[in-house]
């Protein structure tokens, strides 16, 4: 069974990647099996694990209000009205429930977490002042010992004393003002001027003359930067993709699995040449 | 140079496809062993946020992610668990992707395995519920209700390690390993913010500028980002395994395409202007 599923993701993962030769029958049909089994996969969990699971073992149980659930059901069932033109209109009461329900749990929500507590980080103070307290200075102080512990008797800094230097350099930046305070207060000024001018780039209502401009000329600047941080970051994503599936045809390249990676490899090559020169005789004969 | 440079810039770009595979598989092969890791403060944070935990603490990993992120999420979950189940904490899994569902099972019981967890008393994998962020309020209200069976149907409110935990306020810490929504901003926007527990995570590549807003903002410890963060993990509880491998083909990578942006540039200007030129 691990062989005939080693073959297959080997099959499929080659399927997908001829996609980089050029499109072409392989491409096609990788593209098409992966729709088809996500739905099926999808139709199934949900047929177990909310059908089985959240309705028919309540209803077929003893608990005493368990008809309560074909309310839900009810008005679930009435999406499928979409289908007979006649009722379709009922249809709406469902969607009604589902835009209610989901607009009423999410506007509050995205409000307070995207908009009003991301508002109140950025209005931090612009410098922070040290934490005098004594149970500061004890934090500090327990972290130094750790740090001194994790350095005795070693020959040379290891994981483990780099992060207990870590955590005494975090703890002291609180207690006093340290060289990290300072490269705290200065990120918090950074996205302060960042928020700030980027606000002023999107600010659409009058020309952007002047400091107006100034400001949106910085915005962009901050976008830019944005914009090439994420690039950056999707180059790496899908280079790690990439070394997923790498390393998952080499492991299935082994006798074990009956060397899928190969043999697919080279029975792909030989088919769609076979395929590249049927192709070039068919253009041929139509130049002439 | 100004032919040599023509002809760059015209080149198939099947030959730069050509050129990164080999790059990514060439150190699957031979070890380079390139210097440079070590741990950024979003990981070291996540990492002592497990570590300082009292041992039996009680943590939710979600895995809101599917096959087409394993080779970034996978690695960060792996090391996440296996500092989890060595601090002896009990860990409650579950994900919000439906096609995660069978992948997540299987790192959940290796994981386990390694460490002699017993199912039902040290770990649970509940699996999937549809709803998004409506499970994630379902299970602020009642986890037995959101959940009445664990993934393969026995009752959740059988299994003993379950018996104490009803609520979602009751973790003492979430983890959500997401490829995108629903993920960190959902269990935050739904969850932490909300029903104020701790709340960390760790996500991909692609999203990790955009979930630095949170940690800054404190609406989350720390983040473990992409494969690089599932090295550093790695590195911090002394277990290599596959995103340490990893890094000498990012690396490789990278310095190609470094390499190709540069030569692109330089080839422009050098062709520009000129007949047939950039």
């Amino acid at each position: 069974m691990e062989i005939v599923g080693a073959w297959i993701a080997v099959g499929l993962t080659l399927f997908m990647f001829s996609f980089l030769y050029k499109d072409n029958p392989f491409y096609k049909v990788g593209e098409n099996l992966y729709v088809g089994i996500t739905i099926g996969y999808f139709v199934i969990q949900l047929w177990y694990k909310t059908w089985i699971d959240k309705v028919w073992d309540v209803l077929t149980g003893q608990a005493h209000d368990r008809f309560v659930i074909l309310i839900p059901v009810l008005i679930g069932a009435l999406l499928l009205t979409r289908f007979v033109p006649k009722i379709a209109w009922m249809s709406r009461w469902a969607f009604a429930f589902v835009i209610g329900y989901g607009a009423g749990l999410a506007i509050p929500a995205t409000l307070t977490t995207s908009v009003v507590i991301q508002a109140q980080a950025t209005a931090k103070p612009l410098v922070t002042m040290p934490d005098r307290s004594p149970g500061a200075a004890k934090a500090t102080e327990n972290a130094k010992a750790a740090y001194d512990k994790a350095k005795e008797g070693a020959a040379k800094e290891d994981e483990k004393i780099r992060a207990a230097r870590y955590r005494y350099e975090q703890s002291r930046s609180v207690s006093e003002y340290t060289f990290l305070t300072a490269y705290r207060d200065f990120t918090t000024i950074v996205i302060f001027v960042g928020v700030f001018c980027v606000l002023f780039y999107f600010f659409f209502s009058i020309e952007h003359r002047g400091p107006v401009r100034a400001f949106s000329r910085v915005g962009i600047l901050f976008l830019m930067i944005y914009f090439g941080a994420s690039y950056g970051n999707t180059v790496m994503g899908r280079l790690s993709l990439l070394y997923g599936r790498v390393l998952d045809l080499k492991d299935y390249s082994r006798q074990m699995y009956g060397f899928a990676t190969p043999v697919i490899l080279v029975l792909m090559i030989a088919v769609l040449a076979a395929l590249h020169v049927k192709n070039k005789g068919k253009d041929e004969g139509h130049a002439a | 140079m100004e032919p040599f440079f023509r002809k760059l810039l015209a080149m198939d770009r099947r030959w730069i496809f050509l050129c990164l595979g080999v790059a990514v598989i060439f150190p699957t092969f031979f070890k380079l062993n390139l210097p440079g890791l070590k741990a950024s403060p979003n990981v070291q944070a996540v990492y002592d946020l497990v570590e300082n935990m009292p041992e039996g603490s009680k943590v939710l990993v979600s895995f809101d992610f599917d096959p087409a992120s394993k080779p970034e999420l996978a690695p960060q979950a792996t090391a996440v668990l296996r500092h989890l189940f060595r601090k002896k904490h009990k860990v409650v899994a579950m994900g919000l992707w439906v096609t995660g569902v069978t992948m997540a099972k299987d790192i959940v019981s290796r994981t386990a395995a390694e460490a002699n967890a017993k199912y039902g008393e040290d770990y649970v994998y509940l699996g999937w519920k549809p709803g998004n962020f409506a499970v994630i309020e379902n299970m602020a209200a009642d986890i037995h209700n959101c959940f009445p069976k664990d993934n393969d149907g026995k009752e959740t409110a059988s299994l003993p390690m379950m018996k104490g935990i009803r609520k979602l306020s009751e973790f003492d810490l979430v983890v959500s390993l997401a490829a995108g929504s629903p993920g960190i901003d959902t269990w935050i926007a739904y969850g932490s913010d909300k029903y104020h527990f701790k709340m960390t995570g760790g996500t991909t590549a692609v999203n990790v500028a955009s979930m630095a807003q949170y940690v800054q903002a404190g609406q989350m410890t720390g983040l473990i980002g992409a494969m690089r963060g599932a090295a550093e993990y790695e590195m911090l509880i002394n277990q290599k395994g596959d995103a340490a491998a990893g890094m000498d083909a990012i690396s490789l990578g990278h310095y190609l395409i470094v390499a190709l942006v540069v030569l692109g540039n330089v080839a422009y200007f050098v062709t520009r202007g000129s007949k047939g030129g950039a």
